[in-house]
């Protein structure tokens, strides 16, 4: 069982890790502004085997990532450690509130504003130091961030749904 | 087809949130925009055309060649001021630091513009990631 979790984790960090670097590909007009991709893997993570397995495919994603692109321990890390720590737990308490309240989607934005909400305050605290800058920049930050959840969200949905189909596939061709 | 079925699969407390969010931040523009980055800086304009751009924030002594000659003008403590000019009344030089507003030396065609906010309201000069 144990070591089933691992190969799962092991896999979709390995998703996640491709959408990251992916990501790191596509132009972008501001540094601040990115897809969020790999959210999509530790969303449907999440939902579909936990918070474990969810905080543990974002820590090795987000490790290797800073090691792939050569960012490891320096402030673009802390601040994308900082932001996807945050997302995940906050995705992971909104779950179980009230079941169904919710969809992936509400799940992703979630994620969204508290990946943005606690990259600000890394931000402010660590770099800036300049509540106002923070102040400033933020409403930008947060609508591009609920815009990209929405879509991560969507993408989770579909992702979800085919891969519940795939696995009553399987199980009926086992039957 | 299939993102229809996506659609219809969010919930209500979806949809709201994605609006309370948009509508956060929209609102949020109005507060940006108050807080937002004016330029705060000296223009130097030599015979109508624009030539420097100084930064208030930094103290510079800067040599501008106009028609007659070499105007000097000095950026320190977010003020600026014309140290000389070769102008027979020397009435830029007269008018002293400001911090606001014009220095104009009409006879060398020299203007020194102040754009931005009244001294001692913040700023945000850049914002880093």
């Amino acid at each position: 069982m144990r070591s089933a979790d691992n190969v799962r984790i092991a896999i979709l960090s390995a998703f996640a890790l491709a959408l990251h670097s992916i990501e790191a590909l596509i132009p972008s007009p501001a540094p601040w502004l990115k897809l969020g991709l790999a959210n999509i893997v530790t969303l449907v993570t999440l939902i579909l085997y936990g918070l474990y397995p969810a905080l543990m495919v974002t820590f090795i994603r987000v490790i290797l990532g800073s090691l792939f692109t050569g960012t490891f321990l320096g402030p673009a890390f802390l601040l994308s450690f900082g932001g996807g720590t945050a997302s995940t737990l906050a995705m992971a308490a909104a779950r179980p509130l009230v079941p169904g309240t919710f969809s992936a989607v509400g799940l992703s934005l979630i994620g969204a504003l508290f990946h943005n909400l606690a990259q600000l305050a890394i931000a402010s605290v660590l770099f800036i130091g300049n509540v106002d800058a923070v102040l400033f920049i933020a409403p930008f930050v947060i609508l591009a961030g609920t815009l990209a959840g929405a879509l991560n969200g969507f993408v989770s949905e579909l992702l979800i749904a085919n891969l519940k189909k795939s696995d009553q596939t399987v199980q009926n061709v086992g039957q | 087809m299939k993102l229809r079925q996506v659609l219809d699969a969010t919930t209500r407390a979806d949809r709201l949130l994605f609006l309370t969010l948009v509508a956060l931040a929209v609102s949020g523009f109005f507060f940006a925009a108050e807080l937002s980055p004016a330029p705060y800086s000296a223009q130097v304009d030599v015979d109508g055309k624009p030539a420097y751009r100084l930064p208030l924030g930094q103290n510079a002594i800067v040599a501008v060649n106009g028609k007659e000659g070499i105007t000097t003008i000095e950026v320190k403590v977010r003020r600026v001021r014309i140290v000389d000019s070769p102008c027979p009344h020397k009435l830029c030089v007269k008018r002293g630091w400001i911090s606001s507003g014009t220095l104009a030396c009409v006879p060398n065609g020299v203007v020194v513009t102040i754009h931005g906010r009244a001294p001692g309201e913040e700023e945000l000069d850049a914002i880093s990631r």
